[in-house]
């Protein structure tokens, strides 16, 4: 491989035979599809059928890097994971930190593609040209955490990725994390994983290096970066407090419950309760970072009764989550106490390996609501009383993982579970979109460009991804930041006029090129948090690539081979059967959410104008409109 | 427990419980090395204990020179840069 930042090659394991073939990383292809995202992308549309059974020997695990990882531009640490997802039938890109991408291309791999169906548990290890499937009985049936401490009194120094109980019973709303920290694999990787009896994959270290074309012109932009991430008015506490430092005011007025339909409020103020809970998080924190991330959003926080726990970024919203009458409820105890049971309830969902964000916690809200309402009753959950208090989380949450009981029922996710309910259950599920629940509300914050990717999209990670950074994380920015965002995420200067008015802008024609930013982090292995990514613009990437590549890149000629993967991208999801059809907002968003003092409607992006659907069908055909231009 | 290697007048002190497991010092290394990227050739290694229940755990190897790019660039203070190192500089 003459191009610098790679490689060179992408390695396939058949799991079926032990099959192990090492394939030179095509130039041509490089060039076009850039890595990440983009080689995946490609690699899935010609290796795995659109109408193959997600948990069968077929199905492929497509892990990739990008040119970025092994060196030590900050951020790059990000695995993208490609498979067709046993919760939708979709094509998720979920990406993780940790790592991974570091140490796979230690060992001279950029990608790696899994196919096939061990007889027997295994996991695999790669260490430059040995490539081992060994087996895994031993470790067959411990959570995925106990599992990766396992593997690394054996293997060290690695990097994991393992499975926890919900992947080898194969819930498809399992999850599964890098290294303890970097949640990779929404929409079900875990349980294509058990699918295959893999449950680990070990990346050891190797000894095989990356070269870059211009090592003076990259060392001296990373030093640029690094002087304005050391000068970043927030990395001081953020030290101190990772990702809550970010969301520590971030409690609601209430949490959105009962299908969707009402904000139960906090019983209590929690302005104090706020402060001590930060004071907690930083007193019991130790940093955890990902490959040469400077900014260490990773958690390991000691709990007052002994151990620790690991979670990818603990938020203000979920340290609370006692507080709230809506789920998880305690009645009693101190703020430590309610604290470390928050986090004793991270670290079971964690370690058993179940998606919180996207699937499980309106799951849970969703059958206590069918509960509550008597559609069903003790007769349907095996004798459980479905309460919204913490104990009963507790027992949700074994139950899906390990489809045990009422579990068995929950594992596949919420559509899966209304329609195994029947009775026209499936008619009142509200707020999901591809099988997946919308996780910020729009009627709480107004329709954001990220809430528009989460309906294009399948998978939320890059729906997330999809919002224009900072400022369309919330509603209401001055105009004229949005125009520098959408600069720093180049949009040509001759776009500007006609996505931007005085006083508003386009959100549908915007959110598209917010995709080709966020996208290019996700082929350039790239993280793509705001506190890293802030640091970043198109220019600043097509400049580092350059660098690392030797190929001479503008900011707009990464912009189309952006272009180019999102396209692809959702062929793929076409070829799955997912159409325009798919995209249309859940029916509650057009109702009022019901607060105790006010009602919440779903309104634009400046909190001014309330949106029919109409208006998002709008936003929609202007996305689609922008996407296809070149 | 800190490890400390001295070169010369420079010397490395690496406080373990300030490491996130960043791995960029031995990026740092392996580039300044040669220009290029190597984990394996990295003089500093940094690996997680599972027995600390993930405490890092950072070494030098014997042909380390103490050239102190890893203490310029650790982000979190885990390797710094001791007396003799500045008294040299501005000596």
């Amino acid at each position: 491989m003459q191009i610098g930042g790679y490689a060179g090659n992408i390695l396939y394991v058949n799991l079926t035979d032990g099959g192990i073939r090492k394939q030179p990383l095509d130039e041509e292809m490089v060039k076009e599809w850039i890595g990440g995202a983009g080689i995946n992308t490609k690699l899935a549309l010609e290796l795995i059928p659109p109408d193959v059974d997600a948990l069968s020997p077929r199905n492929a695990i497509i892990l990739g890097t990008g040119p970025f990882n092994g060196t030590f531009i900050p951020g790059a640490s990000q695995t993208m994971s490609t498979y067709k997802s046993p919760l939708n039938g979709a094509f998720p890109q979920s990406n993780g930190g940790g790592n991974f991408s570091h140490f796979l291309k230690s060992s001279g791999y950029d990608h790696l593609v899994v196919t096939g169906r061990s007889p027997w548990p295994v996991y695999l290890t790669i260490e430059d040209d040995n490539i081992s499937l060994r087996h895994a009985s031993d470790v067959w049936g411990l959570d995925g955490f106990d599992t990766a401490d396992e593997i690394r009194l054996r293997h060290s120094p690695c990097s994991i990725i393992p499975i926890g109980i919900a992947g080898e019973r194969q819930a498809a709303i399992s999850v599964t994390h890098i290294d303890k920290g970097g949640t990779i694999g929404s929409g079900g990787l875990a349980a294509v994983m058990g699918s295959k009896n893999l449950k680990a994959i070990v990346a050891c270290m190797g000894s095989k290096t990356i070269e870059v074309a211009e090592p003076e012109r990259l060392k001296k932009m990373v030093d640029e970066i690094l002087q304005k991430e050391n000068g970043y008015h927030l990395r001081g506490e953020m030290m101190k407090g990772g990702a809550m430092t970010m969301t520590r005011d971030w409690v609601p007025p209430g949490i959105v419950s009962r299908n969707s339909s009402e904000l139960i409020p906090y019983p209590t103020d929690m302005s104090e309760i706020k402060a001590q809970l930060y004071e907690l998080h930083k007193a019991g924190r130790k940093k955890i970072a990902c490959a040469t991330c400077p900014m260490s959003d990773k958690d390991r926080i000691d709990l007052p009764g002994g151990g620790s726990i690991y979670d990818t970024a603990v938020f203000m919203e979920m340290a609370a989550m006692t507080y709230s009458p809506a789920l998880g409820y305690t009645a009693e105890g101190s703020t430590a106490d309610r604290y470390d049971l928050a986090l004793q309830y991270y670290d079971l969902i964690n370690r058993l390996g179940l998606d919180r964000v996207y699937s499980f916690q309106g799951l849970a809200d969703f059958v206590i609501t069918l509960y509550e309402q008597g559609i069903i009753t003790r007769a349907d959950t095996g004798g459980l009383e479905l309460d919204r208090s913490y104990n009963t989380l507790l027992k949700l949450v074994r139950i899906t993982a390990s489809r045990e009981g009422f579990g068995e029922l929950l594992a596949d996710g919420v559509l899966s579970a209304a329609h195994r309910i029947g009775n026209g259950v499936e008619e009142i599920v509200q707020n999901v979109v591809k099988g997946q629940f919308i996780a910020f509300d729009p009627r709480m914050s107004g329709f954001l460009p990220m809430h528009l990717g989460m309906l294009v999209h399948p998978g939320r990670t890059l729906g997330v991804s999809a919002a224009m950074g900072a400022p369309s994380y919330s509603p209401g920015w001055p105009i004229n930041e949005m125009m520098k965002q959408a600069e720093r995420c180049g949009v040509p200067a001759a776009d500007m006029g006609r996505l931007f008015t005085r006083d508003s802008f386009n959100l549908g024609r915007l959110a598209r090129h917010g995709e080709d930013f966020f996208g290019l982090f996700n082929m350039l292995g790239q993280c793509h948090r705001l506190y890293i990514s802030r640091f970043y613009s198109m220019e600043t990437l097509a400049g580092l690539y350059s660098a690392v590549t030797g190929i001479k890149a503008t900011a707009d000629d990464l912009k189309q081979a952006s272009n180019r993967t999102w396209n692809a991208w959702r062929d793929l999801n076409a070829s799955a059967g997912y159409t325009s059809k798919d995209d249309q907002p859940p029916d509650i968003w057009f109702k009022p959410l019901k607060g105790p003092a006010q009602e919440y409607r779903l309104h634009d992006y400046f909190l001014k104008r309330e949106l029919t659907k109409g208006d998002i069908a709008g936003y929609l055909d202007e996305y689609y409109d922008e996407r296809a231009r070149n | 427990m800190a490890t400390k290697v001295i070169k010369d007048r420079r010397s490395i002190a690496a406080d373990p419980s300030k490491c996130a497991g960043c791995i960029t010092c031995m990026l740092r290394c392996s580039f300044r090395i040669d220009n290029k990227f190597n984990l394996s050739l990295s003089r500093i290694q940094v690996d997680r204990q599972v027995a600390r229940d993930n405490e890092f755990e950072i070494s030098f190897t014997a042909d380390c020179d103490a050239c102190l790019i890893c203490a310029r660039y650790c982000p979190y203070g885990a390797l710094t840069a001791t007396k003799e190192e500045n008294e040299e500089k501005t000596g």
